[in-house]
């Protein structure tokens, strides 16, 4: 013991106070003497003794009676508890000793006692009155931590539970209370796992959980959302506790900590909500799929949650908003509906738009139907349309009051049955792209401010969105015409290839024909003469009757094989050889910058229209250019000319390529004549068929190592079949 | 006076075919196997009508016939050949006729004698 005890002693007998004082001053203690029970009971008070040794026998005032009045004179109520031993004279009453020991004294010793006995009770007491000291102040503490624990438990800013092995709610905290209030029916905390209200719910799960394996059990961001269709977002985590328990020993219990993360996890998806709806803005989607998007991110999960969207866009003529899209119930129950299956789903937002699909669970095709009926008149004044078309946002609050004359919204929204909404504008380029009208009808929350600056936010993002889907989808257009015409091109190839065919076999038959007629004409002509000089000529029997008419049959058969194989008729059609010049060097011309040739046009001006077949004069003019074309070596020059000339127009194709060699000129228009590696050796062919169709001429002039001419004459007039026509206009013209 | 015919060829069957029928029918026929020949023709006898071929070797038909006009040899002109395709060349509009060749040669005949009609005898 750090301090020195002291010890008072009381006692009339000056031998006892040498004795003890000898004594207890070698054991450490410091002794203090009083010889009266009056000065006895004023040094206790004065000096407070840690201990009063009191002699019985004193004079005027036993010890008795000093023991009575410390403890009961308020004057020394400091020290009344001063432990207090009493001295007696041997054989003394037992009685006397009983009823003060009764009364408080902690000790008698009697007299005569050995100095080591004294020392020994001495320290006795003292060790005793320490520890009762320290008792006293552990219960204090053990109190105020009580309080305190309590006051902590009570007050902390998270929910606290804990129950028994059986799911009874033990003790319940303020804040958990006020989170879950289906915990407590009645003033009496429930049952969790047989409540109806949280079966089958985190809750339930988690006790369950926690009893079976002994193990924590922790889960974050839970919806939940409790009787008022409040959605909060809990973060939970449960662990198994000992508490003992009556009748059972180390009965599993658990308790938990739930968290309110709503305010946390919302402003955190507002944050992710934007950047998402801004990345997906980004992205090149249809249009249908991107205001799904937005719509579904304005009233799925807890960032905005509204209960209905609704999006319409800026028609052509620029004077109304038509209804696009909506997405959201349209009864209360409907609403629960979703609501519910919302929190047994357990998704969160992300996982709602980004994987649930193309398709809202419940999505109500109702409300989109009544959207797309919908269109907002621009031009009409009302404080909706007014606003919007000032491109700020739209407030409109039940409490607001209706100027008279002057209506909130149009007539045309009244289907949509809006109480309390906000419309934002859709903007991009100070340009008015459409509106978003959102509100939480069926649920009756109130539209806070924050939501309303997100969904503005967002509102300007999706204007970009919307712009690039227009554009997207404008590309998509022009990309299903491309290909379409594309598709066009490839038939009309097939066609032209299988023409080229069919052309091909005409050609040969044709060549084939000519060069037969002639000598049936011969054959035929002189058994004509045979039979004429026979007198049996008209006899059926006649050989030379019967050659001349086999030959006739043959002839015929001829002149079908020949009608039946030439090229279609020209189909004429007033036209522009010109423009048509023009068309055909603007189609070639990638090829001819390919292999450095270039095109020199020298047309006629004022070129008069004329009667031609487009199609066929065309594939003339390609012929004669890719032949040049495919003349050249290396770099060259084309000269195209149109000249009008005695109604005839001569179309001229000039290059300064290689030329053709003389003793070839004369069947380059033959038939299957080719110089070309992969040449048909019809070009020219058909090319000068086609020219003869229109009534027209092609001639060639070339010079070795200087180049080629073609000149294409073809008259101005030209009408197939028309043998008379302008006859003697004709001869003037040509001679 | 039989009536004069220049009749131009290059196959020989053919132009003795042709100038046996017509020399039937009882026209002189002068006949030539290409365009010079025609002319040497045409300077000596005059002919009164002119049966051409178009495929010709050298000079064709067609100039030839253009020649003829030129020279304001006014006699008609009858395109005879194997194509049909020239029928409507601008060239060959200005002949008087155009006639496909046939071993039936009726309609060259009929064509001929139209122009040229014979006394009857």
């Amino acid at each position: 013991m750090g301090q020195q005890k002291t010890v008072l002693l009381v006692d009339d007998e000056q031998i006892m106070h040498d004795l003890a004082c000898a004594y207890l001053e070698r054991e450490g203690f410091t002794l203090h003497s009083a010889y009266t029970g009056v000065s006895g009971l004023e040094t206790i008070r004065d000096l407070k003794p840690d201990i009063v040794l009191l002699d019985y026998m004193l004079p005027r005032m036993d010890g008795e009676q000093v023991f009575s009045e410390l403890r009961q004179n308020p004057e020394y109520k400091e020290v009344r508890d001063t432990p207090v031993i009493l001295l007696t004279a041997r054989g003394s009453d037992e009685s006397l000793k009983t009823r003060l020991l009764k009364r408080g004294v902690v000790a008698y010793l009697q007299k005569p006692f050995g100095l080591r006995e004294l020392s020994d009770v001495i320290n006795n007491i003292i060790t005793l009155r320490d520890i009762r000291h320290s008792h006293r102040l552990l219960e204090i503490e053990v109190k105020s931590t009580k309080q305190h624990l309590s006051s902590i438990f009570q007050n902390a800013p998270v929910g606290i539970f804990s129950c028994n092995s059986q799911g009874d709610l033990q003790q319940v905290n303020q804040y958990l209370l006020q989170l879950l209030p289906e915990l407590s029916q009645n003033d009496q905390l429930i049952n969790v796992l047989r409540d109806e209200f949280f079966h089958d719910s985190f809750f339930t799960k988690g006790v369950r959980f926690v009893l079976q394996h002994g193990r924590s059990w922790k889960k974050e961001l839970i919806p939940w959302s409790g009787g008022q269709m409040k959605n909060l977002i809990l973060n939970v985590h449960f662990v198994p506790i000992q508490v003992e328990e009556a009748g059972l020993e180390n009965a599993k219990s658990v308790m938990g900590i739930i968290e309110d993360v709503t305010e946390w996890e919302r402003k955190n998806f507002q944050l992710k909500l934007l950047s998402q709806v801004s990345a997906a803005m980004q992205q090149t989607m249809g249009l249908r799929k991107l205001l799904h998007l937005l719509l579904t991110a304005i009233t799925a999960g807890p960032a905005l949650s509204f209960t209905r969207a609704m999006i319409f866009l800026i028609n052509d003529s620029g004077r109304e908003l038509k209804g696009a899209m909506g997405v959201g119930p349209m009864s209360a129950e409907d609403a629960l509906e979703i609501w519910n299956r919302l929190n047994r789903e357990n998704l969160n937002m992300e996982q709602y738009i980004f994987n649930y699909g193309p398709r809202l669970p419940g999505e109500n095709e109702q409300l989109n139907l009544s959207v797309l009926a919908v269109s907002i008149p621009l031009h009409e004044h009302t404080a909706l349309t007014d606003t919007l078309r000032k491109k700020e946002h739209f407030w409109f609050k039940k409490e607001q009051a209706r100027n008279e004359g002057y209506a909130n919204y149009p007539q045309s929204l009244a289907p949509l049955h809006l109480e309390e909404f906000i419309a934002v504008p859709v903007v991009a380029n100070d340009k008015l792209l459409g509106a978003i009208i959102a509100d939480n009808k069926f649920s009756n929350q109130p539209i806070e401010d924050d939501r309303v600056h997100l969904l503005s936010l967002i509102a300007s993002q999706a204007a970009h969105g919307i712009e690039k889907a227009h554009s997207y989808e404008q590309l998509r257009e022009e990309k299903l015409k491309l290909e379409k015409a594309l598709a066009e091109l490839k038939r009309t190839q097939v066609r032209l290839i299988h023409t080229e065919k069919l052309a091909a076999i005409g050609e040969m038959a044709a060549h084939v024909a000519h060069e037969i007629r002639n000598p049936l004409v011969t054959i035929g002509g002189f058994a004509r003469q045979l039979q004429k000089k026979n007198p049996d000529g008209q006899d059926a029997n006649n050989p030379a009757k019967i050659i001349a008419d086999e030959v006739l049959r043959l002839e015929k058969i001829l002149e079908n094989v020949l009608n039946f194989t030439k090229l279609p008729d020209p189909e004429p059609r007033n036209d522009n050889i010109n423009q048509l010049i023009h068309h055909i060097v603007e189609q070639l011309q990638p090829e001819f910058e390919n292999r450095n040739i270039t095109v020199h046009l020298k047309l006629q001006e004022n070129c008069p229209d004329q009667h031609f077949d487009q199609g066929q004069i065309k594939q003339v003019l390609l012929n004669l250019l890719k032949n040049s074309q495919q003349s050249f070596t290396q770099q060259g020059s084309i000269w195209i000319s149109t000249q009008v000339e005695n109604e005839i127009m001569r179309i001229r194709v000039e290059d300064n390529g290689p030329g053709i060699a003389h003793d070839m000129l004369t069947d380059i228009f033959n038939p299957f004549y080719t110089t070309k590696k992969h040449g048909t050796g019809l070009g020219l062919a058909i090319s000068q068929r086609i020219i003869h169709g229109h009534g027209g001429e092609i001639r060639v002039n070339t010079k070795i190592g200087s180049g080629t001419r073609f000149d294409i004459l073809l008259p101005l007039n030209f009408e197939p079949g028309n043998q008379e026509h302008n006859r003697s206009t004709l001869k003037a013209v040509i001679v | 006076m039989k009536p004069k015919i220049l009749l131009v060829e290059d196959e020989n069957s053919l132009r003795l075919l042709y100038k046996q029928v017509l020399s039937d029918d009882g026209y002189l026929v002068f006949d030539a196997e290409n365009s010079i020949q025609a002319f040497d023709i045409i300077k000596m006898h005059h002919p009164d009508l002119a049966i051409l071929d178009i495929r010709l070797s050298g000079e064709d038909g067609l100039d030839l016939m253009g020649r003829l006009l030129q020279m304001k040899v006014k006699i008609p002109v009858i395109l005879h050949t194997a194509y049909s395709a020239w029928k409507d060349n601008f060239r060959g509009k200005m002949a008087d006729a155009y006639i496909v060749k046939s071993s039936d040669m009726t309609e060259l005949k009929d064509t001929v004698r139209k122009f040229l009609p014979l006394q009857s005898n």
